[in-house]
């Protein structure tokens, strides 16, 4: 094996040894639109193209406003339920969008009153939330 | 200490000092402010990798800033410079990375002008972004970092877009054409000057050295007379699976002391992709010919394709930990797997580069990732012999650690 190999194993245990490690509970989330949506359900496929940067526009050509929720619970829920990927995944998704020169990622919300606050201000946008905090300031989004 | 290492060292603490709310700049839709460092380690035994990996070398840096703007719906600007440092390359002078402008007139339709990375296979245009992928190195056969400059980017235009049916899944395209501008002072540079200064000596000391040729020359330029292409990805309705195909073309023109003194073109470079994630495994495979022809001194030193092929699979034991195994192989030419001569005119026996790779991943959070990787390899191909004045040998290994911060 030979020199390289013992100095990158020792150089290896020096960095993870400073690492930590998070865990991820989940729970259930929805989609959410802006009261003025006249739309009431999505396909799967629609949502999915949505979130990962392939469809822009809403069938009237309205320019979609997306917004991702990273409250972890909800974010890894959202992305093994909807997108079918790992939470690093679509991460690794919005980030190779960006760096590549692709396009420009969804912004990134904190929690679920982040994403209602700005779906209930913006007339094109789209969010996702825990159910449980659902509230008359936006309108829930049936995946069919 | 000297000053440029000072400058590499500073940055990336100021990378670590930053807050994190406060690194990324995402002001709101219409502007965002976003970058990366990362400082890995290189070592080798047997063969110089890249650099004079032998002695290991810390010299192995990335640090890139980009900037994008969103003037309307669908007019974005944008672009990227980047600072990097491989071995005695790169010396972390600041250039444009990618800067374009981009106009999606549809989904289905847009335009990318300016300078646009070359989509060829699945990963070229993320190959300045390590954090990207699950190893630091990119499969060698496909993605050759000693030609890093030859397909990075181009200057020109590329339409792309969506096609989405809802049935069959979604189609990605992309058609581009434009100029790669050469670095003067990139790795591919300084060794094709080396090859030729090579074959010049091995002409004098012929014993019918051709009397038309020079001695040597002291420099050398490569201007790109064209580059186009496409690529393809097809998105099934199946989770997870991405099916690519790309192909590219180009012509080149090397002057030796601005005299014209050679050509070389890709007729044919493909790259046929497969991407698939099920569960916690992930599996990825490439296979691609670059059908060359290179001329020097009115003598064809090279016609034909190569061959290279990989498969990597990488398993997720946790959201954040992930352990890989790659096995990358790559012959000269297609058509002959015997013995061939190098670029310099010299003898090489093993024209091949058969790979194994085992690397593993651990992302701290989603700004720091931290990775190692271990190669064993049997073959000499794709080495440089710049680095390697005194041959090279047939069973080597290099090995790496990085950590990258982005935001």
């Amino acid at each position: 094996m030979g020199k390289p190999l013992g100095k990158i194993l020792l150089l290896l245990l020096l960095l993870f040894s400073c690492a930590n490690s998070s865990c991820l509970a989940a729970d259930e989330v929805i989609l959410v639109v802006n009261h003025d949506n006249t739309l009431s359900g999505i396909t799967w496929r629609a949502a999915e193209r949505i979130f990962l940067g392939k469809k822009t526009e809403w069938t009237q050509g309205e320019h979609i406003h997306v917004a991702v929720n990273n409250d972890p619970e909800v974010y890894a829920v959202f992305c093994r339920d909807i997108l079918k990927k790992t939470p690093l995944q679509y991460l690794l998704y919005r980030k190779r969008m960006l760096f590549s020169g692709a396009g420009i990622p969804p912004l990134v919300m904190n929690n679920d009153e982040e994403v209602k606050a700005f779906v209930a201000a913006t007339r094109d946008a789209i969010g996702f939330i825990s159910k449980d905090s659902l509230d008359s300031r936006v309108k829930p989004l049936v995946i069919r | 200490m000297r000053p440029k290492k000072i400058t590499t060292i500073s940055l990336a603490l100021l990378a670590l000092v930053l807050p994190m709310p406060l690194a990324a700049f995402d002001v709101n839709e219409k502007i965002q402010l976003h970058g990366f460092v990362s400082q890995g380690y290189l070592d080798s035994s047997g063969n110089n990798f890249l650099s004079d990996s032998l002695e290991g070398t810390f010299d192995f840096n990335e640090i890139g800033v980009n900037l994008n703007l969103r003037l309307s719906n669908k007019l974005r600007v944008g672009g990227q410079i980047l600072s990097r440092k491989m071995g005695g390359y790169g010396d972390n002078h600041v250039r444009l990375d990618w800067g374009l402008a981009d106009y999606r007139f549809q989904d289905w339709a847009g335009l990318r002008v300016g300078k646009v990375k070359i989509p060829v296979g699945l990963y070229n245009t993320e190959r300045d972004s390590d954090f990207l992928r699950p190893m630091i190195f990119l499969p060698q056969s496909i993605y050759d970092e000693t030609r890093r400059d030859t397909w990075l980017a181009h200057w020109g235009g590329e339409l792309y877009g969506n096609v989405a049916m809802d049935a069959v899944g979604d189609f990605d395209y992309k058609l581009f054409y434009g100029r790669i501008k050469y670095e003067g002072d990139s790795v591919y540079h300084d060794s094709t000057l080396d090859n030729i200064n090579r074959r010049l000596a091995d002409n004098l000391n012929s014993p019918n050295p051709d009397p038309l040729l020079p001695p040597r020359i002291n420099q050398c330029d490569r201007d790109n007379e064209y580059l186009y292409g496409a690529s393809l990805i097809y998105s099934p309705p199946i989770d997870n699976l991405r099916l690519g195909i790309s192909w590219a073309s180009q012509k080149d023109t090397s002057y030796g002391d601005d005299a014209k003194i050679g050509e070389y073109t890709t007729n044919s470079n493909f790259v046929l992709s497969l991407e698939y994630a099920w569960r916690n495994l992930a599996l990825n495979a490439e296979y691609g010919e670059n059908d060359r022809t290179q001329t020097l001194y009115d003598v064809t030193t090279f016609d034909g394709p190569n061959q290279a092929w990989y498969v990597m699979l990488t398993y997720s034991a946790t959201d954040s930990l992930s352990f890989s195994v790659l096995y990358d192989e790559y012959w000269k030419d297609k058509h002959d797997k015997d013995d061939s001569i190098h670029a310099s005119g010299r003898f090489n026996p093993t024209p091949w580069r058969k790979d194994w790779g085992f690397g593993v991943r651990y992302d701290v959070n989603q700004y720091w990732t931290l990775k190692g990787e271990w190669h064993t390899v049997d073959g000499s191909a794709l080495l440089l012999d710049f680095f390697n004045p005194d041959g090279t040998e047939r069973y080597w290994q290099y090995g790496a650690v990085k950590a990258s911060f982005n935001f």
